[in-house]
């Protein structure tokens, strides 16, 4: 259902689920985990850049009106109502304004951008389908309730819309009226779909157990394959959060913010894991511009 | 041994006073393609559902049911599931999943299938049935017919060696309904498989069938080819209901010629036609024109023109309808061509953008909503089950009744009018379709309406009850109601209005007696008016061709 | 011909998938290998209030993984499995339908129903998977895991407490005040808190305050829709419920 919200065709939408979770998994944990200010910018960055090219258009509205002010927000109240810190900028009503406090506060702002502007490639990416069969390889009967109640969904939105006009054309419903009166109708709408839904889903069962539900074992059919492709980026992915971890380890990306800020930016053992961090994560926006490149140059051939 | 043998079957429902099969005796070849009719609530559903042990109801059996010479129950599971598909009713909630090539795979995934094996079985059913395009889809976009074919992919896909189908096609319209019954009359000739399908609509399925069954009181009346179910109208004249028109007028106007020579189609029946009349042609004098004494219509729509999105196509283009106190008037036409939005239109439900509706000579909209729904305009859509939400029918009547403040005389006026007072007290989930219909015009009844629109009222009603329907219907219509019928049952129209008005192209472009709409049509006409063209004029039912050829002799 | 067995196949085709099937878990094996010693490693060295996110993430994780797992092995029939997808979808068609309304919702009211009618464990699946379904047309985020949890317990504890038909009118003030104290409670506290977790703050006791703080309002508009719509809703919904599980002889 939400391949709709997609701009273009993605090409990271045809990596196979796993490999793209284990990817989504690392994008969205490193920067809750290491709240470094220029490993977080990379993040952002090479988040915003996906989301573009995914969502087009679309996503300059959500960036501009709901992910900046969100993070003007943070940025802004950290300092403040947090005091902590030694080098005092200035006084805001007798209340000191740090350099840690604002330099914390502007870490924790691209967090936050990085996880939502994430998350908005996730769901471009997710659809149904795929959380379905990512459920499905562990928990088969629980996916299977998951795609019934997404059947349901449409299903029973259009039935609530039907008995509302049912129940207007016998006289027993409302348009206008007042909010107790609407909401009474609201109220037996729902009613009545709960009755409806509840009564019907025998059928449902019926057609389950006419088609051998409950025979074991069951298998899962989906039609993803696991290719090269999918094996490099999930070697990728892991070769960045095993060096994440090493740099963890080594204290290459130690941030400290309080009472004094210490961040640790030059040393070149930093630098080198920054550019494989920026490399990992630039990754499906790479693949998106090198398959619209490839397409491009194989049209123009034929 | 026979495929399918059942002995002396017979079944009770717990707490039920007579049984629902009584000492059945029927045995099927493999690869036969059988056909069970009869009127509602006559053991049809039921024998299919013990052929399929895992639907098999709860109650009291006796007899025997064999399956390739075993007991059927003693199937296991998995046996049953692959070899006995089972297609029910309502399309919308069989279907399990939310996309297509998953609900194509559910049996498969059930049976433990290998990927690899599946994929083949979905590409060829998909290619086999013509669905292929719609792999990706969600099964909400599906329409209803599009949900029956891909169900019946669905079983398909498991190899079965025997579907058992229980009124597929009642939900459905002539169009989606006659593609349906191609596709099974394709799965019968081209894989093999039994197919034994109950149905009301047996016009169209009497020629695939191989054989008929007829049902009633839970007893097998009748067991014989198609041809031979002409017999059946000489025992019993109620059957005219049921069989297709070409052989009521063959049985009743045969003399010598044998029941083999039945025709089954409208082609056939022409044919036979022609012959009978030995070239002959004949004419039924045109109705004179009926004198309109100038009433002046309950809703007069004028000009309406309606759209359901902004940008989106026309639906209604200008559309003129009068409804007149105390007519039936039926609409009729194509598919899709917007009937149910005229109706909404006219019933003010829906507001048109341009043009207007009259109530009483009053703008609809003047009127407010608590004094045009319920006591001036009663509205009833499709699938009525939606509006119930109590245990009972009484109790859903009484909630009528304390709405628009009404005595109980009044209900019992209604429920004696609709002949409701067996089924009062039960559960409007547990009675028949065609009982909740009654009980969803009790409804609408209770607060008295000048104006009925009903959309698709027959929709799933057996032949039989048909009959009563447009009685019922005759009498209210006599008490003062005009109802409004929107409806693709030609028949029933024909048989029952007082005006038709056909819909197409955004708007009604023609109207008047049944007869003169209905009778010069050659496509959209009932069965009868299509036999007798070429030889007498101005037919509607078959009971014209016999009265005028009885006349004749 | 039968199916119980995978046959050795020896097609072209499926030995092509046999490969595939070998590298993906070589793959794999590899991942977790590296994956999980280098989430322990930088959550031991990372800044210390960073911990916090990946141990509440991981508590949830551990307390919500035997409710699932406890689902599947259980196989549930076709009918219980029909039903939880049911009021399920209720569940999300509701949250949709009251779209103009923010909080006033009336999913908590069918998530504790459903625990009263189908028992704490089906009760929790019904309140995870209306999160993670409703989740799949708003929008996943960080604080999917936490909505589902919160939400199952909910669940979870109205079919732990109030098995069962409501009879009395004593019985269903105490589902509603349980509506009232759950949702503000249970569902908003944990909620509440895995803001402080999931947003860039200070561990502290001020975060905190501040988190339930700004909730509150939110939570008291949820709690006052799910005691609404428990009141009218409860009874009529249980004796169906009661109605269906007999005509399915399931959930006894």
């Amino acid at each position: 259902m939400k391949d709709t919200e997609l701009n273009n065709r993605s090409a990271f939408s045809a990596v196979h689920p796993v490999a793209a979770l284990l990817f989504f998994a690392f994008a969205l944990v490193m920067p809750m985990l290491l709240l470094h200010p220029v490993l977080l910018g990379i993040s952002f960055a090479a988040a915003v850049v996906w989301s573009f090219l995914l969502r087009g258009k679309k996503q300059l509205g959500f960036l501009l009106k709901f992910v900046l002010p969100v993070m003007l927000l943070s940025a802004l109240l950290n300092p403040v109502f947090n005091h902590a810190g030694v080098t005092v900028l200035f006084y805001l009503r007798y209340n000191p304004v740090t350099l840690e406090a604002v330099l914390y506060g502007l870490a924790s702002a691209l967090m936050l951008g990085a996880v939502i502007t994430w998350f908005t490639c996730f769901n471009a990416i997710f659809t149904s389908d795929k959380l379905i069969y990512l459920t499905g390889r562990l928990m088969p009967s629980l996916a299977l309730v998951i795609s019934m109640a997404l059947r349901f969904v449409p299903l029973f939105t259009r039935q609530a819309k039907r008995i509302a006009l049912a129940r207007r054309g016998a006289g027993m419903g409302t348009t206008g009226g007042n909010v107790i009166e609407r909401a009474k109708n609201g109220l037996s709408i729902l009613s009545a779909l709960i009755t409806w839904s509840l009564e019907s889903s025998v059928t449902t069962a019926d057609s389950m157990r006419a088609r051998g539900y409950g025979l074991h074992p069951r298998t899962s059919f989906s039609n993803y394959r696991f290719d090269g492709r999918d094996a490099a980026i999930l070697l990728f992915t892991a070769l960045g959060a095993g060096c994440s971890g090493l740099a963890a380890g080594f204290g290459a990306a130690s941030v400290r913010f309080f009472p004094s800020y210490k961040i640790n930016a030059c040393s070149p053992l930093f630098i080198l894991y920054a550019v494989l961090y920026a490399a990992v994560l630039l990754l499906p926006a790479a693949l998106e511009l090198y398959e619209a490149h490839k397409w491009h140059s194989s049209i123009s051939k034929i | 041994m026979a495929f399918i043998d059942i002995k002396d079957l017979s079944f009770t429902y717990p707490e039920a006073k007579s049984p629902a099969l009584s000492h059945v005796d029927l045995s099927i070849g493999e690869g036969e393609f059988v056909l069970v009719a009869g009127p509602s609530g006559c053991g049809k559903s039921t024998l299919l559902k013990h052929l399929k042990p895992s639907l098999a109801p709860f109650g009291t059996v006796s007899g025997s049911v064999k399956f390739m010479g075993r007991p059927v129950d003693e199937l296991d599971l998995r046996r049953e599931s692959r070899e006995i598909g089972f297609v029910m009713q309502d399309p919308e909630m069989q279907i399990v999943t939310d996309k297509v090539w998953h609900e194509l795979a559910f049996g498969l995934e059930s049976l433990g299938t290998g990927v690899t094996e599946m994929r083949v079985r979905i590409a060829e059913t998909a290619n086999f049935f013509g669905i292929g395009k719609w792999m990706e889809s969600d099964c909400a976009s599906l329409s209803g017919g599009q949900k029956q074919l891909l169900l019946l992919a669905a079983v398909t896909a498991m190899q079965p060696r025997l579907l058992l189908l229980d009124e597929p096609t009642s939900q459905l319209d002539p169009v989606a309904a006659s593609e349906f019954f191609d596709t099974l009359r394709r799965i019968n000739q081209e894989l093999g498989t039994t197919v034994i399908v109950t149905e009301h609509r047996t016009e169209g399925l009497f020629p695939i069938a191989d054989r008929v069954v007829f049902m009633r009181e839970g007893g097998v009346v009748f067991s014989g080819t198609p041809r031979e179910a002409a017999s059946l109208i000489e025992k019993d004249p109620s059957f005219t209901a049921v069989l297709p028109a070409a052989m009521t007028v063959f049985a009743k106007t045969r003399g010598q010629e044998p029941l083999s020579s039945s025709p089954l189609t409208v082609r056939e029946g022409m044919q036979y036609l022609k012959a009978r009349l030995g070239g002959e042609r004949l004419s039924i004098p045109s109705p004179a024109p009926q004198k309109h004494e100038k009433k002046q219509p309950v809703i007069a729509m004028r000009g309406a023109w309606f759209r359901y999105s902004k940008n989106g196509a026309d639906i209604l283009k200008g559309t003129d309808l009068d409804v007149l106190p105390g007519e039936l008037l039926a609409v009729i036409g194509g598919n899709g061509e917007g009937k149910t939005t005229a109706l909404m239109a006219a019933s003010g439900m829906y507001k048109p953008y341009r043009g207007k509706v009259l109530l009483n000579g009053k703008p609809i909209s003047s009127v407010p909503e608590g004094e045009r729904y319920g006591k001036t305009i009663g509205v009833l859509l499709q699938n009525p089950l939606l509006g119930f939400t109590r245990d009972s029918i009484r109790e859903e009547l009484e909630a009528v009744r304390k709405r628009f403040r009404l005595s109980e005389e009044r209900v019992a006026e209604v429920v004696e009018l609709m002949e409701l007072s067996p089924i009062l007290d039960s559960n409007p989930y547990d009675v028949s379709g065609g009982e909740v219909q009654r009980a969803a015009i009790a409804k609408l009844l209770l607060p008295s309406p000048s104006v009925l629109f009903l959309d698709e009222a027959t929709k799933g009603m057996d032949a039989f009850f048909k009959l009563r329907f447009g009685a019922l219907l005759r009498k209210l219509t006599a008490l003062g109601t005009a109802i409004v019928l929107v409806s693709h049952d030609i028949e029933f129209c024909a048989e029952y209005a007082d005006r038709v008005a056909m819909f197409a192209l955004g708007g009604v472009i023609a109207e008047g007696s049944p007869r003169t709409v209905l009778g010069g049509n050659s496509f959209y006409t009932t069965a009868a008016a299509r036999i007798a063209r070429g030889s007498i004029e101005n037919v509607l039912t078959a009971e014209d061709i016999v009265s005028l050829i009885e006349k004749k002799a | 011909m039968s199916y119980e067995q995978a046959q050795p196949d020896i097609s072209p085709v499926s030995r092509r998938e046999e490969g595939r099937r070998k590298l993906r878990r070589l793959v794999f094996a590899v991942c977790v290998l590296v994956f999980v010693p280098s989430v322990i490693a930088i959550g031991l060295s990372a800044w210390e209030d960073r911990k916090y996110y990946l141990v509440s993430a991981l508590i949830i994780l551990v307390s919500a993984l035997p409710f699932f797992i406890a689902f599947e092995k259980r196989r549930p029939l076709a009918r219980e499995l029909t039903l939880i997808a049911v009021m399920t979808a209720l569940g999300v068609a509701g949250r949709a339908a009251f779209y103009m309304l923010p909080q006033f919702k009336p999913i908590a009211a069918i998530v504790i129903v459903a625990g009263c009618a189908f028992g704490c464990e089906a009760g929790f699946i019904v309140g995870a998977l209306t999160i993670f379904v409703s989740n799949m047309f708003f929008g996943q985020g960080p604080w999917t895991p936490w909505q589902m949890f919160a939400l199952g317990l909910v669940g979870f504890f109205a079919g732990l407490i109030f098995r069962g038909e409501i009879k009395t009118k004593l019985r269903l003030f105490l589902l509603c005040l349980y509506g009232a104290v759950s949702v503000l409670v249970v569902y908003g506290g944990i909620v509440d808190t895995s803001f402080v977790f999931t947003s860039a703050q200070e561990v502290t006791a001020a975060s905190f305050l501040a988190a339930y703080a700004s909730g509150f309002v939110f939570n008291l508009i949820f709690a006052g829709a799910t005691v609404l719509f428990l009141l009218i809703l409860a009874k009529p919904l249980l004796n169906k419920l009661s109605r269906i599980k007999k005509k399915h002889g399931v959930f006894r």
